[in-house]
């Protein structure tokens, strides 16, 4: 039989303060809640700024499971009926494997009510089987100190580093890294190509490919390329630079380029288990504007939540969501195997 | 007496290493995760279309070559001080052990990023050759071939040290002396007496060597470059990028074959317990 201890009813009455007559008794039966983070400030974020909140209104503690998506999922899809976890912060991908195989739960703004102030496209994109609580805009990085004039426009980008203009300085992310097919659809697209078209962008990356300093792996090899001073110039994810900017990088700089910026999106999904009521309390919490503020301003990866107030020093940083864009998530998956193909055979020689 | 004491062993083996295989290997033949292995119809499709790709081949032979040149290169750095090791009574020998240790002591990732700010176009070596005007500008020292052979050989070094240390120790100086008493110079004794004896400590050296470096994930990644990919980045790629578990796990099971089979040499042929028997 399952107990309830004074901490729990303590904290669960607190929830049910905070949560207008929610069930709050029925969450304190529970004792802990499993979530994923990916590793670092992520997780700490998730740790200082989430899991208080949601143990304020819940009184249930959140066990944090760091690692990355492809292994969370396995994790999901190989115990169904009892699955590990009860809320995963999944890829892009892998949150429509997950909806295929009958894993995860729809949200609804009767079960998230934060949900009503998230715009839709952070969360159609997987039918409202998972929603992203903040998103990445791609831009390039610069050294302001070497390049005075920096590119405007994905085309001039490409252009400029084909010709040599910045030198063996340049550094692109590697077909290893996760987004690196989004990213060639996404100069395809900019280029006039399409998924199905992505000739603009392969015969772009091979001119610029001989003055890549090195094509990372992943984004913390990007920032250790950039903090070290190897490359000058390069694409990726803008919360990304404004940290180190902010961190005392000075000669940096970062800017998004037109005609738009890719997304990166990080869907949260319900698992489908005896712990969902909480799970989407989790959900709902990732998406409270509260923790999300703090949550962007260690991170600096913008919250989708419209009630969410950017401090005056960064708001002009942040990209409305009209500018950001991703592909079809469906047509991605389908044509990423001759994406990775290609690049083996085009980009690594 | 001697089985149980191999039990707890056997045990993490079975549970750690010969199940999860088992998976794997049934995740390639087309099994799927969260059932019982061997439970669908049994298909040898990825393998066919992971060894239908001229990539798949390329990343493979590069896995071995090397794989192979790391091997080579640490018996070759490895075998000076094994035999000072070996054969000094210095006050030194304890320092040098220490130093030939602080590979593992280190750890792979803080020794990656060490190689990366010695190699690096702002590294320490670059920043040297420019101060004494031997380059005008940074030269290329990262991100390649000899960079990754660079990473893995340092990385390996103490697993070719010690068994190349441990069969020096355990030949009878007697018998190098018998040599150099009958009138053979330092290098014949060397050449015709040391070096064939020690040779399985070399070779034992070799194999755990050459197998490390068939599966190192994070040298290749950090110090290679686009066109030196390994087998286990490939893999990595596989289940991550291109979310395809069955040809990651294929591949997976094809590096698990090469390291079965040259395990399977090394107790063929370099196994101390045949020889003697």
């Amino acid at each position: 039989m399952n107990s309830i201890s004074r901490r729990a009813f303590v904290g669960g009455v607190a929830g049910a303060t905070f949560l207008s007559g929610r069930s709050s008794l029925v969450f304190a039966q529970e004792k802990t809640i499993t979530v994923t983070s990916l590793g670092g400030r992520w997780e700490q974020s998730i740790r200082t700024h989430f899991a208080p909140l949601f143990k304020k209104r819940t009184g249930v503690d959140v066990k944090v499971v760091s690692g990355g998506p492809a292994q969370w999922t396995a994790q999901i899809e190989s115990q169904p009926s009892k699955p590990p976890l009860d809320a995963v912060d999944n890829s892009e991908l892998l949150a429509l494997s997950l909806i295929d195989k009958g894993l995860v739960l729809k949200l609804t703004p009767e079960l998230v009510p934060n949900l009503r102030d998230v715009p839709a496209q952070f969360y159609e994109p997987w039918d409202s089987f998972g929603v992203s609580y903040q998103y990445g805009a791609s831009g390039i990085f610069y050294d302001k100190t070497k390049i005075k004039q920096a590119p405007q426009s994905w085309p001039e980008f490409l252009e400029r580093a084909g010709k040599g203009e910045f030198g063996r300085n340049v550094t692109l992310p590697d077909i290893s890294y996760p987004w690196t097919p989004e990213l060639v659809w996404h100069l395809a697209a900019s280029l006039g190509g399409s998924l199905d078209n992505l000739e603009p962008a392969f015969n772009a990356l091979k001119r610029v490919r001989p003055y890549v300093t090195k094509f990372w792996g992943t984004a913390i090899e990007a920032e250790r390329l950039i903090l070290s001073r190897e490359a000058e110039i390069g694409w990726l994810w803008d919360g990304r630079v404004y940290a180190m900017m902010d961190a005392g990088a000075r000669y940096l700089d970062f800017t998004r380029l037109k005609p738009n910026s890719l997304f990166s999106l990080v869907p949260a999904q319900v698992v489908k288990g005896s712990n969902s009521k909480l799970a989407y309390e989790w959900i709902n919490t990732l998406l409270d504007p509260e923790p999300l503020l703090e949550y962007y301003k260690m991170i600096q990866y913008t919250p989708v939540n419209r009630k969410v107030v950017f401090p005056q020093a960064t708001a002009a940083r942040v990209m409305p969501a009209s500018e950001g864009t991703i592909p079809s998530l469906r047509d991605l998956a389908r044509v990423t195997p001759s994406i990775i193909a290609r690049w083996n055979a085009e980009i690594r020689i | 007496m001697n089985t149980m004491l191999a039990a707890p062993i056997t045990t993490l083996m079975v549970i750690g290493y010969v199940l999860p295989s088992l998976l794997m290997l049934s995740i390639s033949l087309g099994g799927a995760i969260g059932s019982w292995p061997f439970a669908a119809t049994l298909s040898f499709g990825k393998y066919i279309e992971v060894f239908s790709s001229s990539y798949t081949w390329r990343v493979l032979v590069f896995t071995l070559i090397v794989s192979v040149a790391v091997a080579v290169v640490n018996a070759l750095l490895a075998y000076p001080m094994a035999l000072y090791l070996a054969r000094s009574r210095s006050k030194w020998t304890g320092t040098v052990f220490l130093i030939a240790f602080t590979p593992l002591a280190v750890g792979m990732n803080m020794m990656t990023m060490g190689w990366l700010i010695m190699l690096g176009k702002n590294g320490v070596i670059n920043y040297a050759l420019q101060a004494l005007s031997l380059t005008s500008g940074p030269v290329p020292l990262v991100y390649g071939l000899i960079a990754v052979v660079i990473g893995l050989a340092h990385i390996s070094f103490t697993f070719m040290l010690l068994p190349i240390e441990s069969v020096l120790r355990s030949i009878d100086p007697a018998i190098e002396r018998a040599s150099r008493s009958l009138g053979a110079p330092p290098w014949r004794t060397f050449l015709t007496i040391t070096l064939p004896l020690s040779f399985e400590g070399v070779a034992a050296g070799m194999l755990i060597v050459f197998m490390q470096s068939c599966g190192a994930f994070v040298i290749p990644l950090l110090l290679g470059g686009s066109s030196t990919v390994m087998l286990p980045v490939a893999i990595w790629e596989q289940m991550t990028v291109a979310n395809d578990r069955a040809a990651g796990a294929a591949l997976a099971t094809v590096l698990a074959v090469i390291a079965l089979f040259i395990l399977a040499i090394q107790l063929r042929y370099f196994n101390p317990r045949r020889s003697t028997q």
